[in-house]
């Protein structure tokens, strides 16, 4: 028989074509049902075996706030106006570790979940995005430890709170752009992780954390000062800390930010779906 | 033609390649060195499909069979949506449930009964659907304490017996099996086939691939021999298997 012909006379452009009652919330509603599992997994590994187990993950931010405390509030004579420090950095540095946290665990999940992949009718984007809401969740549980400790300090919640749901949203979405970039390269470059991770250092520095952002932007030139807000996470960042003490935020700043936010979620899930078809193709 | 009306499934000149670029660089840096040397990027392809056409109808048995690498593995996923076709239509009408290479939508640290809600959530159950059907499957796979243990200490015949058993409950129209009944022990492959004539008896179309021959004859009212990608024959089973494999010694009980 001919087995010999490599390509056919009149190709026709795959389509596959889906007829019956089946509609499109079936698929969003099974990626939905997918990324809970996984993150409840997720987690559920996080904290095997103890009962506080989470707040063992506010022990390293907390050990870190005394730390920092010490070196900047008292070795730099830092101070951020009208907030004491340590509230200060507590509440940059959970948002902080909720988006490299979340970008590093997605940037693994697609090594972690290799048995699931391209084995079944399984979307592979599912394990991105349990990675990051694991970690949103870990991060939401954290929060009434931090209102708690901001209240001790004389802080209380203002109206600017409000605020902070929208913040929410932006952080999961900054988590879930890089996390999604980072999960389609590292498979293919092992040794990308350990630049990332060398990466994040640097931009947990470039962003207001340690620092107010205020002490940045008013001592650099507009164009500098351009750049250094197109760092999604100081716009974010700025935001989180207007919500929760109900400082103003630099409306132009954060728009820069936004911009970058979304300008990283498009790369980031190009990215994505050029590696995951490449994967498909051979 | 009304019989286009019937057809749960139909395949039109489906085409599936593979391309491997030869020589990809494992680390980033050898990427970018590469890059800069401008180094030429070549391929190879590999069709593994080639001109696949057929259709199915409501309650038809389709087997398959063909030599290991003809693409029947590849054929299966490329109907199942796991992989993109090259060229070709595909129409689907219902429900699919997926019955692969062993171990599939198992994560290998998840129990047993954890591994169903999974499993079950890939092939399109919501949690509600897997809790209220839950014990029938553990009860038709039939594992003992070893639901409750982690999946990476099963044995072949166990995956079996749990992919199976959530495969049967997803209430399909449409159920693909690649080359892993004979795994089961015989007591367990006579609850399939029992299961299996149930189903076609409902109206569910079957898609199985098989080496046993005797498999073929018994269950399928079509079978299909793929060779290197394309179709060889297509037809009674007893005719198929003959073409197929003409030194075959039939066994009649």
């Amino acid at each position: 028989m001919q087995h010999d012909a490599v390509s056919p006379l009149r190709p026709i452009d795959p389509v596959y074509k889906f007829e019956g009652t089946a509609n499109i919330w079936d698929d969003w509603r099974k990626l939905a049902t997918l990324v809970k599992h996984l993150a409840a997994r997720n987690l559920a590994m996080r904290y095997r075996g103890s009962a506080l187990g989470f707040l063992w993950s506010m022990l390293n931010p907390m050990l870190l706030m005394a730390v920092y405390t010490f070196v900047f509030q008292f070795v730099f004579q830092a101070r951020v106006p009208g907030i004491p420090y340590s509230a200060f950095f507590l509440t940059g540095v959970l948002a902080w570790n909720f988006v490299s946290g979340g970008a590093m665990s997605a940037a693994v999940s697609l090594l972690d979940g290799k048995a699931l992949i391209n084995k079944s009718a399984f979307p592979r984007v599912a394990l991105p995005i349990s990675a990051v809401a694991a970690s949103a969740v870990n991060y939401l549980m954290t929060l009434p430890i931090l209102i708690t400790f901001n209240f001790l300090f004389g802080i209380t919640p203002t109206r600017y709170f409000l605020l902070f749901p929208f913040a929410f949203v932006l952080l999961f979405l900054t988590a879930l752009a890089i996390g999604l970039l980072l999960a389609a390269l590292i498979p293919l470059y092992r040794d990308l992780q350990h630049l990332v991770e060398v990466l994040f250092v640097s931009w947990f520095l470039l962003t207001p954390v340690l620092y107010p952002m205020e002490q940045v932007t008013q001592n650099l030139k507009g164009g500098l000062s351009f750049l250094y807000a197109m760092n999604p996470m100081v716009g974010l960042i700025n935001l989180v800390h207007g919500a929760f003490f109900g400082q103003p935020v630099s409306e132009r700043i954060f728009a820069i930010s936004l911009a970058g936010v979304l300008a990283l979620l498009g790369l980031g899930s190009w990215v994505f779906n050029r590696m995951s078809a490449q994967v498909a193709e051979g | 033609m009304t019989d286009h009306a019937d057809a749960v499934l139909r395949l039109e000149d489906v085409w599936r390649r593979y391309r491997r670029w030869q020589r990809r660089p494992a680390s980033l840096k050898e990427a970018v060195v590469r890059a800069l040397k401008r180094d030429s990027w070549t391929y190879e392809d590999f069709w593994a499909l080639r001109g696949i056409s057929f259709e199915m109808r409501r309650g038809e048995t389709l087997g398959f069979c063909g030599a290991n690498g003809s693409g029947k593995s590849t054929l299966l996923k490329v109907i199942a949506n796991i992989l993109p076709m090259t060229y070709g239509r595909i129409t689907v009408k219902g429900k699919m449930a997926t019955l692969l290479e062993l171990g599939t939508g198992f994560l290998p640290d998840l129990t047993g009964r954890e591994n169903i809600a999974l499993n079950g959530a890939i092939m399109g159950l919501t949690d509600r659907d897997v809790a209220r059907k839950l014990d029938s499957i553990i009860d038709f796979a039939d594992l003992g304490d070893f639901i409750d243990s982690p999946v990476r200490t099963y044995s072949a015949g166990m995956f079996m017996r749990l992919g199976f058993a959530i495969a049967v409950h997803v209430d399909a129209d449409i159920v693909l099996i690649d080359e892993i009944l004979a795994v089961g022990d015989a007591e367990f492959q006579d609850k399939c086939a029992a299961r299996l004539q149930a189903m076609q008896k409902a109206g569910t179309a079957l898609l199985i691939v098989s080496h046993s021959l005797s498999l073929l004859e018994n269950l399928c009212s079509r079978v299909i021999w793929l060779d290197h990608g394309r179709v060889a024959a297509e037809g009674r089973p007893a005719d198929v298997v003959q073409q197929y494999h003409p030194a075959a010694v039939h066994i009649t009980a």
